[in-house]
């Protein structure tokens, strides 16, 4: 590996908060330094920005939970983001689908297929609740509570480009 | 390595005015043509992913094609990545290749940096270690790149963020040597070289001092804030006075610049509003003597 491979490796893993394996002077001076705080400061935000324009929903709601912050930090330090922003969205879209807490999941999924519609997709994609969304959209919207969770799937939403504003929510009998 | 640089032609005698334009705002695009002889654009910011790759958006291609005779397009990148040490981004090339497929473009140009590393993006824009090794890469580089297109290619001066990495030579033997070995021009972003002062005392008469100058072909102004303690590139706001005046300086000792461009982000523009973008133009034209 030459000089500048390792060195950029070693920018790497300092920009993105990896753990540091090289015993270089030079990065040991940049992991010291007050700027790079500031440089990885600068590029989350960008990714929340971005994040927060692609996938609105699901960025407003972690906003509202206190989740977003820290999910893009991470999300930037572990994934291999794209440098197109729209990309980026719907990355952290994707990964959100995954999340522990069940109502940031649903919402993730929900705007996840609404995304692929939007963008031509002809299948339909069926994301359960364990709340009513509506009042979840309601809320979000008017500033009000969150609706508690009722403790097993009961809402199901459907996304299709042949359903009528593409979305039609059912509540399990 | 020869020297494989394009001479870039121009009608004007002096330099003239350049300004961003990143697609999706019509009216504003039709405001900068009234003032303005040069569109800048970045093709990373008009293209979207696409198939595991990446194509220029259909819309954006339809504005572009509206300026027509009343402007020259300018292409300046922000994902080729020509410092990268795996390579160059292929993807950034590709969208180069389209616009100079469908365009005629007066000259077009990159920041001297890497943002991505092993494939990965930074989601920054880091400096080059001046180095040797770096050197000869980017001379290659940029001499292929010389040969792929048929216009001329800058390189522009980035702001240093982060501490500098050891290396052999300083700011201008190094951009010197890179016009010397493959006869490409530079920009001179001026923002980024009062960043670098604000930042770290970088001392900009001693740099313009090392600096051939007759290697300028543009300059670049914006203006920014601070961030955290540092003054940083997001190119936000207009220009202050002081970055006017480091111009005007960098203009009256630069015999070969062609263009000055007021860059300022897509992001910003609802912000600062086109009147305030427009007044800018205005300001600069009249300041610059443009």
């Amino acid at each position: 590996m030459s000089a500048l491979a390792r060195l950029q490796d070693g920018m790497l893993h300092l920009i993105k908060g990896r753990p540091m394996v090289a015993n270089d002077p030079y990065l040991q001076c940049v992991e010291r330094s007050r700027e790079l705080a500031v440089v990885r400061e600068v590029a989350i935000w960008w990714r929340t920005y971005h994040v927060e324009r692609t996938c609105f929903h699901t960025a407003r709601l972690m906003n509202r939970l206190g989740l977003l912050g820290r999910a893009v930090a991470e999300f930037y330090s572990r994934a291999a983001a794209s440098p197109f922003a729209e990309e980026v969205g719907r990355q952290f879209v994707a990964e959100m689908t995954g999340h522990s807490d069940p109502l940031v999941a649903s919402m993730a999924q929900f705007e996840a297929a609404l995304l692929k519609v939007r963008e031509g997709s002809a299948r339909r994609y069926g994301i359960e609740w364990d709340r009513n969304p509506n009042d979840v959209f309601r809320a979000l919207e008017k500033g009000g509570e969150l609706p508690e969770s009722e403790g097993m799937p009961c809402y199901y939403i459907e996304v299709a480009a042949d359903i009528p504003d593409l979305v039609c929510c059912t509540r399990f009998a | 390595m020869a020297s494989a640089g394009r001479v870039i032609t121009t009608t004007h005698a002096s330099p003239v005015l350049a300004a961003t334009y990143e697609g999706g705002d019509m009216r504003l695009l039709e405001r900068l043509l009234e003032r303005v002889e040069y569109i800048e654009i970045t093709p990373d910011t008009i293209a979207h992913s696409a198939g595991g790759g990446c194509e220029l958006d259909p819309p954006a291609l339809a504005e572009l094609n509206c300026i027509g005779n009343r402007a020259r397009l300018l292409v300046h990148g922000v994902g080729l990545s020509i410092g990268s040490y795996e390579g160059c981004s292929e993807a950034y090339l590709r969208l180069l290749d389209e616009l100079f497929s469908r365009f005629e473009i007066a000259w077009h140009s990159e920041h001297l940096a890497y943002t991505t590393v092993g494939g990965e993006n930074l989601g920054t824009m880091l400096a080059m270690p001046r180095t040797d090794e770096a050197l000869d890469m980017i001379c290659g580089r940029v001499c292929a790149i010389q040969k792929r297109y048929p216009a001329p290619f800058l390189l522009e001066n980035v702001v240093h963020l982060l501490p500098d990495a050891p290396g052999t030579y300083s700011d201008a033997q190094f951009l010197n040597q890179i016009a010397a070995r493959t006869g490409c021009g530079l920009i001179l972003d001026v923002y980024n070289m009062e960043c670098d002062a604000i930042n770290y005392g970088f001392d900009v008469n001693a740099f313009l001092g090392e600096l051939k100058l007759e290697n300028v072909r543009e300059i670049h102004l914006a203006g920014g804030t601070a961030f955290g303690g540092l003054q940083v590139d997001v190119h936000s706001r207009v220009t202050a006075p002081s970055t006017v005046a480091l111009a005007a300086d960098v203009m009256s000792r630069a015999p070969q610049v062609q263009a000055v461009t007021y860059e300022y982000l897509k992001e910003a523009v609802p912000k600062l509003g086109h009147d305030a973008i427009c007044g800018e133009l205005a300001r600069l034209s009249a300041e610059l003597h443009l």
